[in-house]
């Protein structure tokens, strides 16, 4: 592009109002102004679709992430620094980092105590779905779902109604195995069940079922429930990306899943899992996910796959001796 | 049209409609909403739809209009530019609609090619959705510096991306 140095002012002029136009920045004056402008020289329109199509595509691009990764980084330092030198301490930390990070929780506990029903969703009273970058308790958000009566041959697992995924990305990349997701997530205050969470022995425990309509034999899917607790500093109600708080902020996380649903609309998969919660926990965050688990030429739209009857609930259980 | 179609077809537009929500709106996020409300109307009204053109023609107007009441219920209708201006960047819009795929493929790989602060400024803004205010805050430097680093940025990308599909024509 050959530009003499008024026609790049103009148009970093013009590319600057329009970011701030963008960003609801403009003044109402600056408004009429621009629409004029705009309304003059359509062809300027070309530098605001482009700013738009830039955003939206940078915004669709940080959706598309591999899962997050467990973390640790809530430990204080001095428990990692220490299990580099001392064996045991490291066996020690390892079935704790079991416990707490895992939902292979089943060979620690005793049997329950006592049992509090945090959610049981159907999506019955679902009206829609938020896909604000915020999490709000009790609203399930997500960019890659609606909610759906029955249809393709898939009879909703309870009611009349259940979550449907519905594609991750649009980018035409050849995908390996796993890189296309789509998701949904559910936000829970756990503030009020303060008392439920003192002491060491409190479970959460998560489950969801999930079905697909009829797909080619050559595609599989897969499918995982996971949980991750935080506490309120790290709450993704802010700014915040989803993604972000989960994978760097999370003080523990479970997840199951099934590496391939199953091509028979009549039958619902249910996956489980638990998770020991940190005392310090004040959300919840619930994560449903659907991936591509072969190969593709294309995204994949996931027209399909369904989630149904997500039930949340604490347990109190005694520790094994 | 069958229901699948009708997904297939609005999902593979999703980026030109939610742009054309984002230009009413001025929130990626909140735009995001709009699209998932126009495919739960179309979902709802899949019988009306004879064929695509007439199912995405239904989705623009309505992804428009809903926007328009989204910032009008919030009282900044005096913020949003006018129905000519939109019209003739929906034209525009439009016309990047065949050449959408190539488009992303090359934003994506210009994306990658800016450097790290760059491409974080930009993710701040357009994924975590944070305002010029907070950027500043957050970055420590004023709001006209955040803007003019933005639609640098935006500038750059736009080079990038025609230097990119004019190589992909040539060839």
């Amino acid at each position: 592009m050959t530009m003499n140095d008024g026609t790049m002012k103009d148009l970093t002029d013009l590319s600057e109002i329009l970011t701030r136009y963008v960003a609801g920045d403009c003044t109402t004056e600056e408004v009429l102004e621009l629409s004029a402008r705009l309304e003059r020289e359509p062809a300027e329109c070309d530098l605001l679709a482009e700013i738009l199509m830039q955003g939206v595509v940078i915004r669709e691009f940080s959706q598309i992430q591999p899962e997050p990764a467990r973390t640790m980084n809530r430990l204080p330092q001095r428990w990692l620094d220490s299990l580099s030198w001392r064996p045991l301490t490291t066996t020690a930390a390892g079935i704790l980092f079991g416990m707490l990070f895992t939902s292979v929780v089943f060979g620690f506990v005793m049997p329950r105590i006592r049992h509090s029903s945090l959610l049981d969703d159907s999506f019955e009273g679902t009206p829609t779905l938020t896909s604000r970058v915020s999490l709000e308790p009790n609203v399930w958000r997500s960019n890659h779902a609606v909610i759906v009566g029955s249809e393709l041959g898939v009879q909703p697992a309870n009611g009349v109604k259940m979550l449907r995924f519905l594609h991750a990305g649009f980018d035409s990349r050849a995908k390996s195995q796993g890189d296309h997701l789509a998701d949904a997530y559910h936000l829970l205050d756990l503030r009020p069940y303060r008392q439920e969470l003192v002491g060491e022995d409190c479970v959460v425990q998560v489950a969801a079922s999930f079905n697909a309509s009829l797909f080619p034999a050559d595609e599989k899917y897969g499918c995982a429930v996971s949980v991750y607790a935080l506490d309120a500093e790290n709450a993704p109600d802010g700014p915040k990306r989803i993604g972000t708080a989960l994978s760097e902020d999370s003080l523990a996380m479970a997840r199951s899943r099934n590496t391939k649903l199953d091509r028979e609309p009549d039958s619902w998969q249910r996956l489980t899992t638990e998770m020991r919660l940190p005392a310090n926990t004040d959300y919840l965050v619930i994560r449903l996910h659907i991936s591509q688990a072969f190969d593709s030429r294309e995204t994949p739209t996931f027209t399909g796959s369904y989630a149904d009857v997500v039930r949340v609930s604490l347990t109190r259980r005694a520790l094994s001796p | 049209m069958t229901e699948e179609l009708l997904v297939k077809t609005l999902l593979a537009a999703r980026p030109r409609l939610v742009a054309g929500a984002f230009a009413v709106v001025r929130d990626v996020h909140a735009a995001e909403d709009v699209f998932q409300e126009v495919l739960l109307r179309a979902l709802r009204m899949r019988a009306s739809f004879s064929d695509q053109v007439g199912a995405l023609a239904w989705a623009r107007v309505t992804a428009r209009n809903l926007g328009i009441d989204q910032v009008r219920r919030a009282g900044r209708f005096d913020e949003i530019l006018s129905e000519v201006a939109l019209d003739a960047l929906d034209t525009r819009l439009e016309k990047t609609i065949d050449s959408q795929r190539q488009r992303v493929e090359a934003m994506r790989l210009c994306l990658e090619k800016l450097p790290d602060e760059s491409r974080n400024l930009l993710r701040m803004r357009y994924d975590e959705g944070c305002k010029c205010t907070e950027l500043s805050r957050l970055l420590r430097r004023n709001e006209t510096a955040i803007y003019k680093a933005l639609s640098r940025l935006h500038l750059v990308l736009r080079q990038c991306i025609q230097q990119r599909l004019a190589a992909q024509e040539n060839a």
